[in-house]
């Protein structure tokens, strides 16, 4: 096609800033000089992308571009997506890094990911963000709650410290945290009754109180080994199963902190090891689980007796297919064989339950156990036992990965 | 070919030059502008795609069809589902075969997918536009780009004094 060589240049304006995008900061402020039209095209890219990697050598140069980029005023920023790796670059406390990130939400952006910086009051405000993604940040004071972004919808966390008391919205549908530790005074809550979906993954310090989400259709729980939740005095740091707080005597104010909000969910995986008290304790508020279908366990749900196993089973009411995982540790049932769950009272559960799977590295005398205590409740035959040669205290993943998580929006 | 399959509604898009194309209206919605004028009920019959030629659009209705969400084996709405990291992966493989094109093609497909708003498509087409044309001097982009530098010599320090750091 004749001509062709200046297509790019023929490019009508939008597309010349969204092209300019995929440019390192400072090649798109080179281009300032190519010609009169594009003079000025790097202040209205849609799409920034600052990394250490594009080789800040000053930090004054990376303040200079991104005040020429974001100037104040009553016209926001055009930047459509935003992602923003600190690391290295400025100072964790640095002032400017909340002005920049608070203009960029001030305009159009829609997806932000920031990391290594600390953000806290007031809360963030943004008409357009869809999708926020935080990296070894530390989060403080009301910065999350997001009732002043309407539109937000992903709400990924990794590696941050949460030092608040509250993560709130009404609007996120998706919400992943992982590697993060909570850690604050209280007991911090989750408040998105919107949420469709959570992934909780090994996540320390305070157990978060999980508020009502009667949209969830899959969630995956696991906390850390080091949760505060956990009871560590047993040999090995394992959990004792005598201690006061083993033995019932809870602290919380009588109810439910995880298994309560995830009542609505139609996809549950829970994973703890098996010194952790939290799911074991909730249970004992004895939370309905009303449309659960598919559900995933380890070995926190046999560690002491079956009551935990039974008492989820007994009030999962739709379960169509459970799965066990369980890693070779210590027998508890074998230690505690004097407590088990009196077997001639059985109580109804799921008739609709037709699959269930134990993995396990071999047949034990725990899983001999289980399998007995299964087979009175559904036919032999619907139990799969799986040999597995490598089990750790992981999520299952087999069904699901968030979409936010698995495409789109990122820079790679 | 018109019912394809039972309850899946069916859009023709129409090219300039004449050309039919019936697509999965979850397909054409890929486009963020079709998508508009389904929703405003503008799309009736046939909806006509202006300065899109046929052999351009047949690419962007190829790519709408693999990048459409696929519904989920339960049948749960696909926003809510899951795309497993295989997939994703198995999809930028098949985005780098899709863009080995001549550069005439990728340009019209970057207009294609800005017209169109189809965000996935313009950002492929972009990403692998800077990936040609990066590492190279101002004057070879110039040359490249076929931009004339219409900057008086004094301009042009101006314009490099402004932003120091960047041309060190």
């Amino acid at each position: 096609m004749p001509g062709s060589e200046d297509r790019l240049s023929a490019l009508p304006d939008g597309v010349l800033q969204h092209v300019l995008g995929f440019v390192p900061p400072n090649d798109a402020v080179r281009t300032s000089v190519l010609a009169g039209r594009w003079r000025h095209a790097w202040r209205s890219i849609r799409r920034l992308r600052i990394s250490p990697k594009d080789g800040w050598d000053r930090p004054q140069h990376l303040k200079d571009f991104l005040h020429a980029l974001l100037p104040p005023g009553d016209h926001g920023p055009i930047l459509e997506e935003a992602k923003l790796d600190f690391d290295g670059l400025v100072e964790e406390d640095d002032a400017h890094v909340q002005v920049w990130i608070r203009r960029i939400l001030s305009g159009q952006a829609q997806v932000l990911n920031v990391s290594f910086i600390r953000l806290g009051n007031p809360p963030l405000v943004s008409r357009h963000l869809r999708k926020l993604e935080l990296t070894d940040t530390a989060l403080e004071a009301n910065i999350l709650d997001l009732a002043s972004c309407p539109a937000l919808e992903d709400l990924i966390m990794a590696s941050c410290i949460l030092s608040l008391c509250k993560i709130s919205s009404q609007s996120v549908k998706r919400l992943s945290i992982s590697g993060c530790d909570f850690l604050c005074d209280c007991r911090p809550r989750i408040a998105i009754p919107s949420l469709v979906w959570l992934l909780l993954d090994s996540f320390g310090g305070n157990v978060p109180l999980l508020g009502s989400m009667p949209s969830l259709k899959t969630a995956l729980v696991r906390p850390a080994a080091y949760s505060s939740d956990c009871c560590k005095g047993g040999e090995l740091g394992q959990c004792c199963g005598s201690c006061a707080e083993c033995t019932g005597d809870d602290d919380h104010s009588g109810r439910c902190v995880l298994l309560g909000g995830l009542s609505a969910a139609v996809n549950l995986e829970l994973v703890a090891h098996a010194g952790m008290l939290i799911f074991g304790r909730d249970l004992r508020w004895c939370p309905t689980f009303s449309n659960l279908k598919t559900l995933f366990l380890n070995d926190w749900c046999v560690a002491i007796d079956f009551r935990a196993l039974l008492c989820i089973l007994e009030h999962s009411l739709v379960l169509e297919k459970l799965t066990l995982q369980l890693c070779k540790r210590q027998e508890f049932i074998t230690v505690l064989a004097g407590n088990c769950y009196p077997l001639e009272k059985l109580p109804a559960i799921s008739e609709h339950l037709n699959a269930v799977e134990i993995r396990c590295r071999d047949i034990d005398g725990r899983v001999c156990r289980i399998l007995k205590f299964l087979s009175r409740f559904v036919s032999v035959t619907q139990i799969n036992i799986k040999l597995t040669a490598q089990l750790s205290t992981c999520f299952s993943f087999e069904t699901w990965l968030s979409p936010s998580l698995a495409n789109g929006d990122d820079y790679s | 070919m018109a019912t394809r399959e039972a309850g899946k509604k069916m859009i023709m898009l129409k090219s300039p030059d004449g050309m039919e194309f019936e697509v999965e209206e979850a397909v054409a919605m890929e486009s963020q502008t079709i998508r508009k004028m389904i929703e405003d009920d503008c799309a009736d019959t046939a909806i006509l795609i202006p300065n899109i030629n046929s052999k351009i659009l047949s690419r962007v209705i190829e790519y709408c069809n693999k990048h459409v969400p696929t519904t989920g084996a339960t049948g749960a709405a696909a926003s809510d589902t899951v795309a497993p990291a295989a997939l994703a992966e198995d999809l930028k493989i098949w985005d780098a075969e899709f863009i080995k094109v001549n550069r005439a093609t990728r340009f019209d497909l970057i207009q294609a997918a800005s017209y169109l708003n189809i965000k996935g498509l313009l950002d492929l087409t972009s990403q692998t536009t800077i990936d040609t044309i990066s590492d190279n001097s101002l004057e070879e982009i110039r040359s490249f780009l076929s931009t004339k530098n219409d900057y008086l010599p004094e301009e042009e320090q101006t314009i490099r004094r402004e932003n120091q750091w960047a041309f060190q």
